[in-house]
């Protein structure tokens, strides 16, 4: 990294700071807010025509926010850790005066009178919107293709694809074109960019962070959170905008603990459960990282035992047929009569749930009960289960089948078998990366804890972080 | 499915809302085996003596802002 007078790195060296390391320079005027966001806008320019992470750069809201915040700091006034930090907004987040489109055609003139809460919270924390970034059609598939807009790219391997739906706010972080990149994850898409891009992705307890303004794909499966490149961003980004929103009726009135506290690398004695079927269900090199993951999770403290959860593959049925069904109803004052305007993926989808029997939703929804009693069984025997978040790393953008375990699988369906539980049973999981294929791609570990205990989820990721190098290697650029 | 079910079907699946694509059901048709496919493997899940979740916080609702 290229160091300035005092220490203070030059150009775009500053995007790739961790956000504590980029809040002490700014707190300490050795930079200001408007160097830091011309950093990254230099940086979206740069990269952006070629990842396609952004839909739309805000760049004089951005400078204009950036002003401010150098004014209030300059007077004394720092609002904390966000405050002149650049991040970026999946285009499903509703922002006053900027279109949001949701990936779609519906939507493409959408310009929404109203913050949603998320990006309000953001705002009054001081940070810095410099856009909205790209997510697959109305946020449904787990690649980061999208038919409207031109597929994301990874920034590993631009012929790769970053992973979705918010594929990219996985490819602006992993890329140093913003410290956090939000997200939302119905099943799986936060986490499986973050997995696919090298980056760490959130997946808070359902209840604990507002999703209203956030455009819906599934009431009951939907979660927001954060995608960063370190587990300590997502902690600052999680104290930020978790806590009650009277605009959600989901959101549970609990007191909002200093999640970054937690990261306090005391994780001796805590039981790490690995979960079996979902080590069964990965293809050999991503096993073989989890796996090795696992061993250091032991070397720093953890006891370890593997754990069995049958139901896995049935869980996942059960969410899709919960997904396209809430999204059916979602999509209602529109599908009907503009189908055309959506994409294959979405048609596939939402013609799915129109066509799903209310017996079959019922079906799904006792499944998913049943997956809740075995998961709360289990988290009486561990204090965390691992695995890993995609059974295989990126599949080239033009690939829609990859091969798994000898099966000829469909990358739309087979990409978030093992994230998609985790939405039904609304637990805290964050994706950290724990290692790259041969082929020179992040393999990502999936980490999930008990309900409301997101802090103890991002302990064990931080004392995984802190003993490997993996978060520390970005992608040649 | 023999062509007088489809059209049968298609035009209970109208009469009932659903937006039959401009091809018909057999356009359909993939959609609706995978659908069979997961039913039918949900069908394998014990689930007799299981109440269903619903939509609703895993919390109470609160009294006041927590914040």
């Amino acid at each position: 990294m290229a160091w300035g007078k005092g220490g203070v790195p030059v150009g775009e060296e500053v995007c790739l700071l961790t956000i504590p390391e980029v809040a002490r320079l700014l707190r300490r005027k050795a930079i200001s807010p408007v160097e830091v966001v011309q950093a990254h806008l230099e940086r979206v320019r740069r990269l952006n025509p070629s990842l396609n992470a952004f839909i739309t750069v805000t760049e004089e809201v951005a400078l204009q926010q950036a002003r401010k915040a150098e004014g209030a700091i300059a007077r004394g006034e720092h609002l904390g850790m966000l405050h002149g930090v650049p991040v970026a907004l999946k285009d499903l987040y509703c922002t006053k005066g900027v279109r949001t489109t949701a990936g779609s055609a519906i939507l493409a003139d959408f310009v929404p009178q109203e913050d949603c809460t998320v990006a309000r919270r953001l705002a009054q924390a001081g940070a810095v919107l410099v856009g909205k970034t790209h997510t697959t059609e109305f946020a449904m598939g787990g690649h980061g293709k999208n038919i409207h807009f031109g597929p994301a790219r990874n920034p590993w391997n631009p012929s790769h694809l970053p992973g979705g739906s918010s594929s990219g706010s996985g490819v602006a972080v992993a890329a140093g074109m913003a410290y956090i990149g939000m997200g939302s994850d119905t099943g799986g898409s936060i986490r499986i960019p973050a997995a696919f891009c090298g980056a760490v992705g959130l997946k808070p307890t359902y209840g604990l962070v507002s999703k209203a303004g956030v455009v819906v794909l599934s009431w009951s499966l939907d979660h927001v959170g954060p995608l960063t490149r370190t587990v300590e961003d997502a902690a600052v980004a999680l104290e930020a905008i978790a806590g009650y929103d009277p605009n959600d009726p989901a959101t549970a009135s609990l007191r909002v603990p200093s999640y970054l506290r937690a990261l306090d690398g005391k994780v001796k004695g805590i039981r790490v459960g690995l979960l079996r079927e979902a080590l069964e269900e990965a293809e050999e090199e991503v096993g073989t990282a989890v796996q090795q993951a696992v061993e250091v999770l032991a070397e720093v403290g953890c006891q370890v035992e593997e754990v069995s959860l049958p139901l896995l593959r049935e869980a996942a049925d059960a969410a899709s047929v919960i997904a396209w069904s809430e999204a059916a109803v979602a999509h209602a004052r529109w599908f009907p009569s503009r189908r055309d305007d959506y994409g294959p993926d979405c048609k596939e989808r939402l013609t799915q749930g129109l066509l799903t029997p209310a017996v079959y939703y019922l079906k799904a929804q006792r499944v998913r009960r049943l997956l809740l009693q075995r998961v709360q069984e289990l988290m009486e025997r561990v204090d965390v289960l691992v695995g890993p978040t995609c059974p295989y790393a990126a599949p080239r953008l033009d690939q829609d089948t990859v091969s798994l375990r000898g099966r000829e699988v469909r990358v739309v369906d087979s990409v978030s078998l093992l994230t998609r539980p985790f939405n039904l049973t609304g637990q805290p999981v964050v994706s950290v990366p724990c290692g790259f294929t041969r082929a020179g791609l992040p393999i990502g570990l999936q980490i999930a804890g008990r309900w409301w205990e997101d802090g103890l989820v991002l302990k064990v990721a931080h004392a995984y972080q802190q003993a490997t190098p993996w978060h520390r290697r970005h992608p040649p650029l | 499915m023999p062509e007088d079910d489809l059209l049968l079907l298609e035009a209970v699946l109208r009469w009932a809302g659903v937006p039959v694509p401009p091809g018909g059901l057999r356009e359909v048709e993939p959609i609706g085996r995978a659908l069979r496919e997961r039913f039918a493997r949900l069908d394998t899940v014990p689930v007799e003596d299981v109440e269903p979740a619903f939509i609703a916080p895993l919390v109470p609702p609160p009294k006041k802002p927590g914040r």
